[in-house]
């Protein structure tokens, strides 16, 4: 913990077969409401049941970028990139299964490597990560490349 | 004229280098403050003024994601895809250049990269979306993969 008591991981601390399980999330359609609105997204296949019903889903479903950002919440809750964490460089994302109102859904993530750059006070990680739901089954995978604050700086 | 067709352009409606350029959106703290909360990021680079006073940027910065959704919400907001997205498939090469700031204002210019059908038939679209600021610096590049419908009465089989 540093003195500002953020609880993260530098740079040199991430080691191979590093891994991180974040807590669940349930889906509401509160949530749906609330990203669409406030976002200004209103694809009818999130926003409108009438027209979702006749569609590949058979009902509404939660925007995607609105997973992927609760996913990113999840992973900063583990607090293992608090304080030190200076945001993503480059990202990967399949959005493979559809996450519906009353899923709950988790993140998972594997360090795969890191890489020096030209600034000497950061370094890139790059984690492989899915987001799962509580049937087992993956909602999206993900490679994140993600600059990170070195030690004694 | 096709009735009880959707608003949004099917598959086969758009072409290769086809374009577009949204509205823009300028960037509030308001913003900030509700994609924290939506998504659980409180990252202090995003909420914390002392922290972020320290950091590159000197003030707190937009969460990379939040530019992606207000984004994607100035795309869809355009029509062009209201009703006829099949699926949206994945971000591919999403790359965060530049920090976007309280009272910066960004649009995105949407280019249709690569269209081709997929093995079952599906129609494939490459989208290529820059995301740039009130300085024409661009902020963020990606693909969106999306999935469009066909038009109904097109040979399924061709």
């Amino acid at each position: 913990m540093d003195k500002n008591g953020h609880a993260g991981n530098y740079y040199e601390d991430w080691q191979l077969g590093d891994e991180y399980v974040s807590m669940g999330r349930t889906l509401t359609t509160t949530d749906i409401e609330t990203y669409t609105n406030y976002m200004g997204d209103y694809n009818p296949l999130y926003t409108d049941e009438e027209f979702a019903k006749r569609e590949m889903y058979g009902t509404r479903i939660a925007p995607e970028l609105l997973i992927h950002a609760i996913s990113i919440g999840q992973v900063s809750q583990t607090r293992l990139f608090e304080g030190t964490m200076l945001g993503f460089v480059k990202v990967g994302i399949d959005f493979v299964n559809p996450v519906k109102p009353g899923d709950t859904i988790f993140t998972k993530g594997k360090f795969v490597e890191k890489k020096e750059t030209v600034r000497k006070q950061q370094g890139i990680v790059n984690f492989y990560a899915e987001i799962m739901n509580q049937r087992g089954e993956i909602i999206m995978k993900s490679n994140q490349f993600i600059a990170i604050q070195k030690k004694n700086v | 004229m096709e009735e009880n067709r959707p608003v949004g352009k099917y598959f086969e409606e758009w072409n290769v280098g086809d374009g577009f350029e949204t509205n823009g959106h300028t960037i509030t703290k308001a913003d900030i403050v509700t994609f924290a909360g939506l998504s659980g990021d409180y990252n202090p680079l995003h909420t914390n003024v002392l922290y972020a006073k320290d950091s590159v940027f000197g003030e707190r910065v937009a969460h990379g994601f939040l530019i992606v959704a207000i984004a994607s919400g100035l795309i869809n907001q355009m029509r062009l895809f209201e009703g006829t997205t099949e699926a949206y498939l994945g971000l591919a090469e999403a790359k965060f250049t530049t920090g976007v700031l309280v009272g910066d204002t960004i649009r995105c210019i949407g280019t249709i990269a690569e269209k081709r059908l997929t093995s079952k038939g599906g129609g494939l679209i490459k989208l290529q979306v820059n995301v740039v600021n009130q300085r024409n610096e661009v902020c963020q590049t990606r693909i969106a993969n999306i999935l469009i419908k066909r038009r109904p009465t097109e040979n399924k089989d061709s």
